[in-house]
């Protein structure tokens, strides 16, 4: 049985309201779903809170779920709006319009680049300072290794966004990289 | 192999992240793979991605919630449980409060009749005994009775039987058993309903 057909059978079982399924489900992706909220919300507390939330309204809705997305796509939308309501009640903005345009930017020193892509540190970095919008699709699409569609699915965005989007990313990732790993040099 | 134009780079720019990730369909795959064969510089950018990919693994933070996180699910849990169970509780007593108006409404229409009855001569007569479904609603059971011509003439009982009335009365048994029928065809307001023993 393959991952996403034993994760549809976890919340077959906890329709029926089996604990069991439900701790499995939640060990599984506790640390998905707490990597996903702290990626956004910047704080280990919050992340919690969201965890115990999204895990609750799968408690709630498993038996609505109609298998049309996978689980993994189907709790990590359910985890962004957990945020976005979060990220609301805080005051805060919640996305950011970003320019999407096709513009090329300078040319980048690619050796430099690759050499930071390997500092967890300056990725760190570089990551915090992406757009909203494009820090989350780079987290579904190079820590979740999702496809666009289901990206696209989890974001509300058509697929042709979340490409325009990660390459957006990647190349202000790239550029920022090359500069910090001459900044660490 | 010919050299990519402008465009078609950029689209398979924007598919490389997910040929990395092994994401991309059958088409989409020998597109990219069509590309990197003829472009060294594409072939540069899926090193970059790759190791990205590495990069971002490591840079994620992921907080652990850990045992206390699911506990504090169970005891979540619980509560919505608990919530659920109240809620269950709560439907007999709404059914009773609707029963309850029923009650009160037979209990006018009784004594309306018993004033009509007074002015006429005599009691109504019941000719069916009946007992509701517990979540039927009043407003439901009052159509059906108006539809029959029934008219509850006593009760509720101790063991909630009504007692109705029939007007005008069904010419014969076979008229009496279709419009028992009729009654006994709404199951989910009629639990129960015969004629009164000596009819």
């Amino acid at each position: 049985m393959s991952t996403a057909d034993e994760e549809r059978e976890l919340i077959a079982r906890i329709a029926t309201r089996d604990e069991r399924a439900l701790e499995e489900l939640y060990r599984r992706f506790e640390p998905r779903i707490m990597a996903f909220a702290h990626r956004r919300l910047n704080d280990p507390a919050g992340a919690a809170d969201t965890l115990n939330e999204v895990m609750l309204e799968v408690w709630k809705s498993a038996e609505r779920f109609e298998g049309r997305s996978s689980v993994a796509t189907w709790i990590l939308s359910i985890t962004r709006h957990r945020v976005i309501d979060r990220l609301r009640a805080r005051g805060g903005r919640v996305f950011e319009e970003i320019d999407e345009g096709e513009e090329d930017a300078g040319a980048i020193d690619a050796e430099a680049a690759l050499a930071g892509a390997s500092d967890a540190g300056a990725v760190r970095d570089c990551i915090e300072e992406l757009p909203d919008a494009q820090r989350e699709a780079v987290h579904l699409a190079f820590f979740e290794d999702m496809a666009y569609a289901d990206i696209a699915s989890i974001m509300e965005c058509p697929e042709g966004t979340v490409k325009t989007r990660v390459y957006h990313a990647k190349r202000a990732l790239k550029d920022c990289l090359a500069n910090a790993e001459i900044s660490h040099a | 192999m010919p050299e990519l134009d402008r465009q078609e780079r950029r689209a398979i720019e924007k598919l490389l992240p997910f040929h990395d990730s092994g994401t991309l369909d059958a088409e989409e795959t020998a597109r990219v793979e069509r590309a990197l064969e003829a472009d060294a510089e594409l072939r540069e950018e899926l090193a970059f991605l790759h190791d990205l990919r590495t990069g971002v693994h490591a840079a994620t933070e992921v907080p652990s919630a850990g045992d206390l996180g699911w506990a504090r699910l169970q005891s979540s849990i619980r509560r919505e449980r608990r919530k659920e169970l109240v809620s269950r509780a709560w439907r007999p007593a709404l059914a009773l409060a609707a029963g309850l108006a029923l009650v009160v409404q037979g209990m006018t229409i009784f004594r309306l009749n018993e004033q009509n009855a007074s002015l006429a001569g005599g009691p109504p007569t019941a000719e069916l005994q009946i007992t509701f479904a517990p979540d039927a609603r009043e407003v439901e059971i009052r159509a059906l009775l108006q539809e029959v011509g029934a008219t509850i003439v006593d009760g509720p009982g101790p063991s909630g039987v009504y007692r109705l009335d029939i007007e005008p009365d069904p010419a014969g048994d076979a008229q009496w058993q279709a419009l028992i029928g009729r009654l006994e065809g709404n199951p989910e307001l009629v639990e129960h309903v015969a004629r009164e023993r000596g009819e």
